[in-house]
């Protein structure tokens, strides 16, 4: 298989595994296999048409990427249904849901603005500086995002990682602290209300694994 | 996306047409790529139904009784060295829905290629 055809069969199902984290097994597997048949009949179709790997390659990735709010929603609606238990993000209630994507979003954008660094953008000394600054733009506010993520499910771990990923990250951009500070403590706001517990973080307790959907 | 109860979206529409017209054609089992293949072919785009919203479209109808499905032996998807497949077929409830669907929009249904249907 070819590296790029094996990238979007590869990235399309690491997403189905990730959004389908904290369904029932069987639920679980059933969207994995259904996936995985997709892109095996995908693959042997172009092969029999004789089409281009890296245009296959193409309409895999396009279909995955063009699939992900349609996914996002699904996972919500079989969540809510499926009440796992495991307290994962979409089982919470819709203002939750709302929030938790609202706060996700500058955070998205710096990992964004970080992989643009590491992939060039920006003028720095050296490609080493480059890197090493847009691997750290990249990586708080990853942890923070993965911190947000975690917070239903493992509350003091997950704040831990919201606060030190923000944190981390207003400092890194301390030019901008008038702006990344108010949006780090919202963030950090919303990370202490996800996670149930009272102000601080050590001391109540959680009052509920689970959203109520 | 909100609508009325009993209400097909047009992807939906599709993919009963194309169950149907796959039935009258000899093949009333279709997995999911090969109903994103045949509305491809039918409607002439140039892209395949994206992943999320063809599984989630299948789900629905089959949620709402307009589809049903059942997973093919892993045997045999072991032996011809393939994941297995989940097959669906259109019911009478998603017949019926289709044809109710058409006839709420006749300007459209009268454009509308549907080969499948007079043999229903």
């Amino acid at each position: 298989m070819s590296a790029p055809l094996w990238f979007a069969t590869a990235l399309t199902r690491s997403w189905t595994a990730t959004y389908t984290r904290g369904l029932p097994a069987g639920q679980r597997s059933e969207r994995c296999d259904e996936i995985d048949c997709d892109l095996w009949e995908h693959q042997r179709l172009a092969d029999f048409e004789r089409e281009p790997i890296n245009g296959t390659a193409a309409a895999i990735l396009l279909r995955f990427a063009l699939g992900i709010p349609a996914d996002v929603i699904w996972r919500m609606e079989a969540g809510s249904t499926a009440r796992s238990g495991k307290g994962t993000t979409l089982n919470d209630t819709p203002i939750m849901r709302i929030g938790f994507l609202v706060a996700m979003l500058p955070l998205v954008a710096l990992v964004a603005n970080g992989i643009g660094i590491v992939l060039g953008g920006g003028e720095f000394d050296s490609r080493t500086e480059q890197i090493m600054w847009g691997l750290s733009f990249a990586l708080m506010p990853l942890i923070a995002a993965l911190g947000l993520w975690l917070c239903a499910t493992r509350p003091k771990l997950g704040l831990g990682l919201v606060v030190s990923g923000t944190l981390i990250s207003a400092l890194l951009m301390y030019w901008m602290a008038f702006i990344t500070v108010p949006i780090g403590l919202v963030i950090i706001g919303f990370a202490i209300k996800r996670s149930g517990l009272s102000i601080w973080p050590f001391n109540g307790p959680r009052p509920s694994a689970t959203g109520v959907a | 996306m909100r609508r009325k109860k009993g209400t097909l979206l047009p992807l939906e529409t599709s993919i009963l047409q194309c169950g149907i017209d796959l039935a009258v054609r000899g093949a009333p089992f279709f997995h999911g790529f090969m109903i994103a293949k045949e509305i491809r072919d039918r409607e002439d785009a140039k892209l395949l139904t994206a992943h999320g919203t063809l599984y989630k479209a299948l789900d629905r109808l089959q949620t709402s009784g307009l589809l049903e499905s059942d997973w093919e032996d892993p045997l045999v998807a072991a032996q011809e060295g393939r994941p297995r497949r989940r097959f669906y077929h259109v019911t009478a409830a998603g017949e019926a829905a289709l044809v109710r669907s058409l006839d709420a929009v006749p300007a459209q249904a009268s454009q509308r290629q549907i080969p499948g249907m007079a043999a229903l």
